[in-house]
This record gives C-alpha cells, structure tokens and sequence, in this order.
C-alpha cells in the first residue's frame, strides 16, 4: 500500500526537505502534492485523494490554522489526518490545534525516524520502501 | 539595546539552529576577527507580535546563504544553488530562530504570533555600519562572521 501525501509550506526549502525526509523513511509514496499555503493546499485536497496533510503555521495567504478551520466544515475534509510541522514552541497554540483535531505537532528541524514514527503513528505500520 | 541576557539567548539559539539545521558549527567573534572579503551581503528580518513586539534580523555574507541552503538540501558540491533556494533557505534559518527564541524568551504558554520573513540585498558599505550598529551581535559561523539583531 502507498500514500498520496499533501506538504503544504510556503518554503519550497522546507517542502523538499519534507519529501527527502519521507523517502529516507522509507514512507511508500504513491502521489507527492505540494502547495505554498493553505488556500493551495485546500485546492488540491479538494481536487485529489490525500491520505495525509504535513503542514506549517505561518503561511501568507492562508495559514496553516485557518487552513485547518476550512477543512473542518467540509464533511470529506475534516477526517483527513493532519501533522504540523512549525518552529513554533507555544504550548497554548498546539493545545489548540489539537482541539481542532490536528493529529501530531512537529517541531522544526525534523529527522527521517521522526517522520518515520508519526507517519505510522497516524496512518498504520507500512511496508517500508526500499528495505527489507 | 539588547541587553546581557538577551545577546546570550540569540547567540545559543543561533548556535544551535546552524547546527541542528544546516550542520554549521557557531562561535564566538572578537572584532578582530571581523575581516571578511564579501561584497554583497543578504539580511532576513522576521516581526513578531504577543506579550511584546519587535523583529529579529540575521545578516550573512551571500556565500554563507550559498552553503547554507546546500547543507539544509543536502546538496553535493556538483549540485549548483540557485539564488532564490539560498535566499529561502535564509528566510526558513531565521524563521527557526525566531520560534525557538520567542519559547526561551517568553515562556512555553505565551503566544506569540510571526510575520513573514522579507530578505534584502545589503552592499559592503551597508555591512560595515551593521557591524558598528550596537543593535547588531556579531558571531562566527564556519569562519564567517555573521550577524544578528532582536530588537524590542
């Protein structure tokens, strides 16, 4: 089985540091969507089959939060599981997040194990590809 | 003017974002070490706004940008780095500065809400009165200086 993942952050340096990351963790990848802020990011959601969402805070346009909000009117939207991946620290602000039904927070600089463990965390254990 | 406690906070955090991001090692800068053969100069500067506002700016020498975004994509030395990568791997530097500085600074359970990074090309003549600006902090990354501001 392989993933259509979604990495929604409006650096391209951090989105390719995300794919790298997902592909040394040996995630099965079917389809790899980016989008530079949420308004992008809902597009494509609403567009194409997205089992998971990484996704940044502070974006121009949309940011990640009002991003979150969008999907939690749409029926289809509101069930797909999404990680933050941000620089912020604020307790205060992740509780919130989690309230609005966001399933794992990560913080800045992330590693493949990281990535490895959150994505089996929120989606199941896979087959990781490339190793046996 | 930042004061003592401050310039030890930025410092630290500045070490171990260069490090923890782009495997760049951070020390301490005597003036005199200050000489660097650059003509073109790249600040990021970054707002933030919660219990206090301000900005926190990071000035490099545009070879240190270069190797920056390299190590952060994990680029071989065969791989050219476009201006633009180099300039958003800066924005995204700061941008984790600036997060893990505003937790040290105000705590765990403050809210502190960011803008969005904004880069400018700065010339020789403009690094030179950084460099005496007290606002400024210099300190060394791989043998370069480097500097940077938090200003509230």
């Amino acid at each position: 089985m392989s993933f259509n993942i979604l990495i929604v952050d409006d650096s391209r340096t951090i989105r390719s540091v995300i794919r790298k990351t997902l592909i040394i963790a040996g995630v099965p990848l079917n389809e790899l969507y980016e989008a530079s802020n949420g308004l992008e990011g809902l597009q494509i959601m609403k567009n194409n089959w997205v089992d998971l969402c990484f996704a940044d805070i502070n974006m121009p346009v949309m940011n990640g939060i009002e991003m979150i909000e969008k999907m939690l009117e749409d029926q289809v939207l509101a069930k797909l599981p999404v990680v933050i991946v941000s620089t912020e620290g604020s307790k205060t602000r992740i509780e919130e997040l989690f309230r609005k039904g966001v399933r794992a927070y990560l913080r800045k600089p992330i590693t493949p194990e990281i990535v490895r463990n959150v994505v089996k965390e929120v989606l199941g254990d896979y087959d990781e590809q490339g190793r046996s | 003017m930042m004061n003592k406690e401050d310039r030890k906070i930025l410092r630290d955090v500045c070490f171990s974002v260069f490090e923890q991001l782009a495997f760049m090692f951070g020390d301490e800068l005597d003036e005199d070490d200050m000489e660097i053969n650059a003509d073109t100069f790249l600040r990021a500067s970054m707002g933030f706004k919660g219990e206090m506002q301000g900005t926190v700016s990071i000035v490099v020498p545009e070879t240190i940008s270069t190797t920056l975004a390299a190590n952060i994509l994990g680029l071989d030395e065969t791989q050219e780095v476009y201006k633009e990568t180099a300039v958003d791997a800066l924005k995204e530097l700061l941008n984790t500065i600036v997060g893990r500085l505003m937790t040290e600074i105000f705590g765990e359970d403050a809210v502190v809400d960011l803008t969005i990074p904004v880069t400018e090309v700065l010339d020789r003549d403009a690094w030179d009165a950084l460099v005496e600006d007290k606002e400024y902090l210099a300190i060394d990354i791989d043998d370069n200086p480097v500097l940077v501001s938090l200003q509230m």
